[in-house]
């Protein structure tokens, strides 16, 4: 992979605009706010089979919650949106898992590997969610502008010549698949139980990469520019929700993006840090900024940390023989499952009173 | 060069983001201005009638000579111009409050003077967005709560009350149509807890005289546009004569679609329209074939008709799986033979229906993968084996389902083929 970092970023950055511009006039999503911008980099880095992949991962996963998960259980749409993504994650976890026994690791950067197990599990819902000729339209136009926008940089030769894109984090590529099912996992559960905000699925994955604390107060002190500057536009604006995400996301990656390039400049090197990790800087800014004006501050900490906790103690466990191994990943889980118990048993109450609200209309008493 | 090249598109990256966030704050600022345009400015909310109260008020100030632009969004989305004819929303894509933007824009182009929207907000925060942002009205109207939007609104009707209090913010008056006691005294607490006023209203409150001269509507309804009329100073008899002459919810009217005869046997098929709480629907119910409820397909009852062998199709919505299991959990089987379920839930559901008294073959899917005929619906229809010489199939459905669309269209073309005698 020959694409230079800083194009990388400013594809993304101007994917993002675009997104939310194509939802401002239109109301159309795109199978998530980063997902034109991350195929718009396959595309510009050539990566045909990771983009087949993700079609791939899409058209499995929107099978699984159509036919299975909507269709034999009770679940919310926040559900629905949760369990795309694990679906999306754990199919291609598994794979993966068992492929490289015969491959080994897959040698990919950082912010291929966390999308790829991600974004098809957004895509499935927004598919769902907004149906196939509108989500796929919404794709397709944001890619189609961004390309555009982006295209005569690389055209024209002016690519600039920075390091590029490469991996160099500190989970052992080995063990990437069971650390993003983790992250995944340990995020569903915290948000739906715990109402905790954890930077997307793959920020507190990032947080166990970098693992650096000069690099790490760079990115705290960018999410709070991000944040401050997005809760300003909020109280002066009329902001949905959804808007509301796609505009603290523009603003939290032009502000780490520009937070890098003066760190840089300044000789830091918790910054130069960042290269090796492309991307991903600018998204975990955005969707940490996006948590801080939604949620309180608190809970955006207690989330990435709880979340970050679960990951290293999984990624600890595999240095343990194999039967340790297993015992300490299964019991990773097993506390991922206590974490979000209170939210299913909440699934189940939901689904009881509306059973009772049903049969109180048809003059019968509640079921025992 | 090179070494400007980052500066150069980082800086025109950034530029773009604060482009865009000017442009949109702009947007708010101009939307904002174009509001005090349109006064008064009402936002009505709800569980039932939601639809029909904004037809109503519409009608009512448009006899007013108020100018009124209206906005519903129910079994389908459309607007209402000044001069009565109407206009469908084109959604390009999802449904989101940002469209009352461009309503509020075509509302002044139009030359009007007051608005009345539908909110199309379930959600509390996006409510009370609506409400504070969008619409800044100064009288709002909750219909009623109900158990509905389960779970966006919360799972029992004082919860989806105190959803619904949302309205308020900003309000000077809120006028609901809600009866029961504890429902009503949490909406009200939660209205008064946004500082605005609460009216009380009920249809049953209403003279015989003044709900004669307006049959076909509800009368909740009409106390409720009768009171927003009395708060704006529109005289009641403007008010009662105007709503005679409202537009209709499709399907208001008839809920009867087709009739189709397949040798003895005639298949009534009802449309419950955008039917979404159990409640609503029993009235429906009784509304659409009050005879002899509970006895057996065939028999007799007093006045001498005979029950019909009932279909109840279920459509589900995947993001709606709670109304899912409210619907089957209100389908009993001394009132229904056979229930077709599409959609979402299926499983969730066929349990609940055992557990009502359907035996498994009673219960069945019903998939479309694509479009179907009316034919071919009614072969599927046969294959549930019905008895008696009239089966009545009702659809309880939402604009939402596929299927269902899938279902009207087929019987749409049915009676629009001209070679075809409609029985």
């Amino acid at each position: 992979m020959s694409l230079d970092v800083e194009l990388a970023r400013f594809v993304l950055l101007v994917s993002v605009i675009v997104v939310a511009v194509l939802y401002v006039r239109t109301q159309r999503v795109t199978g998530g706010t980063f997902t034109p911008g991350y195929l718009a980099i396959l595309l510009f880095a050539g990566e045909w089979a990771v983009l087949g992949s993700i079609v791939a991962f899409t058209v499995l996963t929107v099978v699984v919650v159509r036919l299975v998960v909507v269709r034999w259980a009770v679940v919310t749409k926040p559900w629905v949106y949760g369990l795309g993504v694990v679906v999306s994650t754990t199919s291609h976890a598994a794979l993966r898992g068992v492929l490289q026994l015969w491959d080994g690791p897959p040698v990919l950067a950082l912010f291929v590997v966390a999308g790829l197990y991600v974004t098809p599990g957004i895509i499935a819902y927004d598919l769902i969610h907004q149906g196939l000729r509108k989500t796929t339209a919404a794709i397709a136009i944001a890619l189609a502008v961004t390309a555009a926008i982006a295209s005569p940089v690389l055209l024209l030769g002016f690519a600039p010549k920075g390091p590029s894109l490469s991996f160099q984090g500190r989970i052992d590529p080995d063990w990437w698949w069971l650390g993003v099912t983790v992250a995944v996992w340990a995020t569903l559960a915290l948000r739906m139980a715990r109402r905790l905000a954890t930077a997307g699925y793959v920020g507190a994955l990032f947080l166990v990469e970098t693992a650096r604390w000069d690099t790490i107060l760079i990115l705290v002190a960018c999410c709070a520019a991000g944040a401050l500057v997005t809760s300003l536009v909020v109280r002066r604006a009329i902001l949905t929700p959804r808007l509301r995400f796609q505009f603290a996301v523009v603003i939290g990656a032009a502000t780490a993006w520009t937070a890098i390039y003066w760190g840089q400049r300044l000789g830091i090197d918790g910054a130069t840090a960042l290269d090796a990790f492309t991307i991903e800087p600018l998204l975990v800014v955005g969707l940490v900024s996006a948590d801080l004006v939604r949620a309180r501050p608190w809970r955006s900490v207690v989330g990435v940390l709880a979340a970050t906790a679960l990951i290293v103690a999984a990624l600890a466990a595999t240095a343990l023989p194999p039967v340790g191994a297993v015992g300490g990943v299964a019991l990773v889980f097993v506390v991922i499952l206590a974490i979000a118990r209170p939210a299913i048993v909440e699934l189940f109450r939901a689904g009881h009173a509306a059973e009772v609200a049903g049969r109180a209309a048809a003059g019968l008493p509640p079921r025992a | 060069m090179e070494a400007l090249i980052i500066p150069a598109l980082g800086t025109s990256a950034v530029l773009a983001a604060t482009v865009l966030v000017l442009v949109w704050d702009r947007r708010c600022r101009r939307h904002v201005a174009a509001l005090a345009d349109l006064s008064p400015r009402i936002l009505v909310t709800g569980t039932r009638g939601k639809s029909s109260t904004v037809r109503l008020l519409h009608a009512v100030l448009r006899a007013a000579d108020r100018a009124p632009w209206g906005r519903v969004t129910g079994t389908v989305a459309e607007e209402l111009a000044p001069t009565g004819a109407t206009e469908p929303v084109v959604r390009t894509g999802q449904h989101s409050v940002l469209e009352l933007f461009a309503t509020v824009r075509r509302a002044r182009a139009a030359g009007a003077r007051s608005l009345v929207v539908e909110c199309m907000a379930v959600n509390p925060e996006l409510i009370a967005l609506t409400q504070r942002g969008i619409i800044a009205a100064g009288v709002a109207l909750v219909t009623n709560a109900r158990a509905d939007h389960l779970e966006d609104q919360g799972l029992t009707p004082a919860a989806i009350a105190v959803s619904n209090a949302a309205v308020a913010e900003g309000a000077r008056v809120v006028v609901t149509a809600e009866h029961d006691p504890e429902v009503l005294a949490t909406l009200r607490a939660g209205i008064g807890g946004y500082g605005a006023a609460c009216v009380t209203v009920h249809g049953d409150w209403l003279p015989a005289a003044v709900r004669a001269r307006v049959p076909d509507e509800h009368p909740d309804n009409v106390a409720a546009v009768l009171a927003v009329a009395a708060l704006l100073g529109i005289h009641a008899d403007t008010a009662l004569e105007a709503m005679g002459s409202g537009s209709h919810e499709p399907l208001a009217r008839d809920p009867v679609t087709d009739r189709i005869t397949v040798g003895t046997t005639t298949h009534t098929f009802v449309n419950l329209g955008s039917i979404n709480d159990p409640e609503s629907t029993r009235t429906a119910l009784d509304a659409l074939d009050p005879r002899n409820t509970h006895e057996s397909p065939g028999a007799s009852s007093r006045t001498g008709a005979r029950r019909p062998f009932r279909i109840a199709i279920v459509h589900s919505r995947w993001d709606r799986p709670l109304r899912s299991i409210e619907f089957a959990a209100f389908l009993e089987r001394r009132e229904f033979d056979r229930v077709l379920l599409t959609g979402a839930a299926y499983r969730p559901m066929r349990r609940i229906l055992h557990q009502q008294g359907f035996a498994r073959r009673e219960v069945r899917p019903l998939r479309t993968w694509s479009a179907i005929t009316a034919g071919a619906l009614v072969r599927r229809l046969r294959r549930l084996r019905p008895t008696g010489p009239d089966v009545l199939v009702v659809q309880m459905a939402n604009v939402e389902s596929t299927t269902a669309v899938r279902i009207e269209r087929a019987l749409a073309r049915r009676r629009s083929r001209p070679d075809q005698v409609h029985p």
